[in-house]
């Protein structure tokens, strides 16, 4: 700490430290021991940054690879240079906090019915127009309600409402990385299993950080194209596919989900490709789900996907060979059931995210003794 | 002269314009009934997305339904002037002779077997086309229509998509749950009165059954106690725990019963509609 020179210098420093002590919140320059007060404890250290010259600090969570002045945040909005130390603002800081099934998620092939309490802040890597979130997504923390919950409460909360699950679910939780960091610990310790729904915008060394934590991902792989990634999602397309790889290699549970949006990633060529993409580098048994646009946030002029092209999409994913294909958003489809990709048995019959029937026994079909990719 | 002739005009004016106005009441009825049934079966169908061969297969079946709905009516106003004169007879013999004569009383009899009779068999067929009509449906199209519970203008809501055509289970009350907790307690307690009176026993009483005075006050003290719980939960509480209480907050229905012989579903109920007719066959003509 710098030695205060006078009596007034000395008084000012004494009052910070103690309304800085008594709001719970002090962060110490470690370099030039200096003292800042932060006026709640929302405050965390980030994981993943390097302090660069003159303060200047460069996130290294994902590949928008922000360089954050000091006083300033990343793209995200949640993170924060302190005078060249790089903070989360979102920690133990939930926006969202509610129950629902792991359908929801969409996951179909793990623990059907599984009662999840999903938690998300406000603050998003990605700035898709067509975000059905983006009152907490596009907004800063300041923007919007927030309850207090450490992760150790969210692991409480979740226990008391029998859930058996923690889902980081509805924004981005790639930018609460060290908040969902923390809770995943809590959960794994008191038996829990947690999920991540994420757009996989995230660099392979976190990915596989957080990965050691999670059981399971839904992951929004929103189009085939460089240009629908730079001009709709905000984002860019290679690092989506080097995370997906990089999860394939981690053997962790996952699944896809791909929303059409008339006009701008509904050229059937292009999904073509990427059916035949994702069996070749991620394998033929990875659920897709193909989930139907209505019009929200800045895309309201657009009509919702029409019908017979999310008929169209199921199709060409199915027939370029990839054995487990979902329509998400059209009740009363069959395209909600798991059929045994051998025989075609009707295994699993949902409407909309419940679970109406499931005849899956040991994970195999019980017809013709098929696996069932998935965990049961 | 003149004025026993305008008189008579007044007179007429009056009585016809009534007699209009009656009609033209009753066209106005009729004419709702049928628009908001139409809403109902659209919003139904609209949900469903039936694919081609589907709607083609429910187009015959409208069609069937349309015709024995157009026989009925023939059928039935045939009997009608019949039952009439058959049962005025007998209420007049009971007016003035205290009983009816055994001709009278059998004719009357005869009379309500053959339109009894009518009716079952009508009854019959549509269960019949119901049965053709669940035979096209999807399993999963017919869980949904199961839970189908008709509202005229639904919400937009994702929160379960399998509601389609109606409005969200809860999120209304939810809504409402919220806003109770956030008014000054002399407030709420009024709003808690307002809400148990004007919007819980309302619906309750409209939807299930009329209340005894010891069941009211038991719902009032059951309702009572989910306000004050949710009013009395944490931020973080309520947010887990609202959906539950708004489902909790629902008048219950009670259990209904197995459906009576021939009775129909709300599948026939709903989609049985003969003026979905043309809207089927246009969307057939649109589909490739």
């Amino acid at each position: 700490m710098n030695t205060p020179t006078n009596r007034r210098e000395f008084m000012t420093k004494s009052l910070q430290l103690a309304v800085a002590a008594s709001l719970g919140t002090l962060i110490i320059n470690e370099q030039t021991s200096e003292v800042f007060a932060v006026s709640n404890n929302y405050y965390k250290k980030a994981f993943f940054y390097q302090k660069l010259n003159n303060k200047v600090v460069k996130c290294s969570i994902c590949p928008n690879n922000c360089v954050v002045n000091p006083g300033k945040r990343g793209k995200c909005r949640v993170k924060e240079n302190i005078n060249g130390e790089f903070y989360t603002n979102v920690y133990s800081r939930p926006a969202i906090i509610q129950l629902d099934n792991v359908e929801k998620a969409p996951l179909f092939h793990y623990k059907p019915g599984l009662k999840m309490l999903s938690i998300a802040t406000a603050g998003c890597n990605l700035s898709c127009k067509y975000c059905q979130n983006w009152q907490f997504a596009l907004a800063s923390p300041e923007q919007v309600k927030s309850f207090d919950l450490t992760p150790l409460q969210v692991v409480q909360k979740a226990k008391q409402s029998g859930c058996n699950s923690i889902g980081f679910f509805y924004t981005e939780p790639t930018v609460f990385y060290e908040y969902m960091y923390d809770t995943a610990i809590e959960a794994k310790k008191a038996g829990l299993k947690t999920i991540m729904v994420t757009a996989a915008y995230i660099n392979p060394e976190p990915l596989k950080h957080i990965a050691a934590y999670i059981d399971a991902f839904t992951i929004g792989f929103k189009g085939f194209n460089e240009q629908y990634y730079n001009n709709v999602v905000g984002g860019s397309l290679e690092p989506v596919k080097t995370a997906l790889k990089t999860l394939r290699g981690l053997n962790k549970h996952f699944e896809l989900v791909t929303l059409i949006v008339p006009t701008l990633n509904d050229n059937m060529t292009e999904f073509k490709n990427m059916a035949l993409w994702i069996k070749g580098n991620l394998g033929s048994d990875v659920p897709l789900h193909i989930t139907r646009f209505v019009p929200e946030y800045k895309l309201q002029n657009l009509p919702a996907t029409p019908i017979n092209l999310m008929n169209t999409a199921w199709q060409t994913a199915k027939s370029q060979g990839l054995k487990y294909v979902y329509i998400d958003n059209l009740p009363g489809h069959e395209g909600q059931n798991t059929l045994c990709p051998k025989c075609k048995r009707n295994l699993v019959m949902r409407v909309g995210f419940k679970v109406i029937k499931n005849d899956i026994r040991n994970s195999k079909c019980p017809s013709c003794g098929s696996p069932i990719k998935g965990l049961w | 002269m003149k004025r026993v002739l305008v008189l008579l005009i007044i007179i007429t004016v009056l009585f016809v314009g009534d007699s209009l106005y009656a009609q033209a009441k009753f066209n106005y009825n009729e004419e709702l009934k049928d628009i908001r049934k139409d809403i109902t079966t659209l919003n139904l169908l609209n949900g469903l997305y039936l694919n081609k061969q589907q709607l083609q297969q429910y187009l015959v079946i409208l069609k069937k339904s349309k015709a024995s709905e157009d026989k009925a009516q023939i059928d039935f106003t045939r009997y009608s002037n019949a039952e009439i004169m058959a049962y005025r007879k007998l209420r007049n013999e009971l007016i003035t002779k205290n009983s009816s004569s055994e001709p009278t009383a059998e004719n009357a009899r005869k009379i309500n077997e053959t339109v009894k009779s009518l009716k079952e068999s009508y009854e019959a067929q549509f269960f019949q086309y119901e049965q053709q009509l669940k035979s096209i449906l999807s399993q999963n199209q017919l869980v949904i229509v199961s839970n189908y519970k008709p509202c005229l203008i639904p919400p937009k809501s994702f929160s379960d998509p399998s509601r389609i055509g109606q409005a969200n289970d809860s999120e209304r009350l939810e809504q409402i749950l919220t806003r109770l907790r956030s008014i000054p307690k002399d407030v709420y307690l009024e709003r808690r009165d307002y809400f148990f009176e004007d919007h819980y026993l309302d619906k309750y009483e409209k939807k299930i059954k009329k209340l005894t005075p010891q069941e009211e006050e038991q719902e009032r003290k059951r309702v009572y106690g989910l306000l004050d719980k949710a009013r009395s939960l944490s931020d973080v509480d309520f947010s887990i725990q609202k959906k539950q209480l708004a489902t909790e907050l629902k008048p219950k229905h009670g259990d209904e019963g197995p459906l009576k012989k021939n009775e129909l579903s709300n599948l026939g109920k709903v989609l049985l509609n003969p003026n979905m007719i043309p809207v089927v066959e246009q969307r057939i003509g649109q589909m490739k």
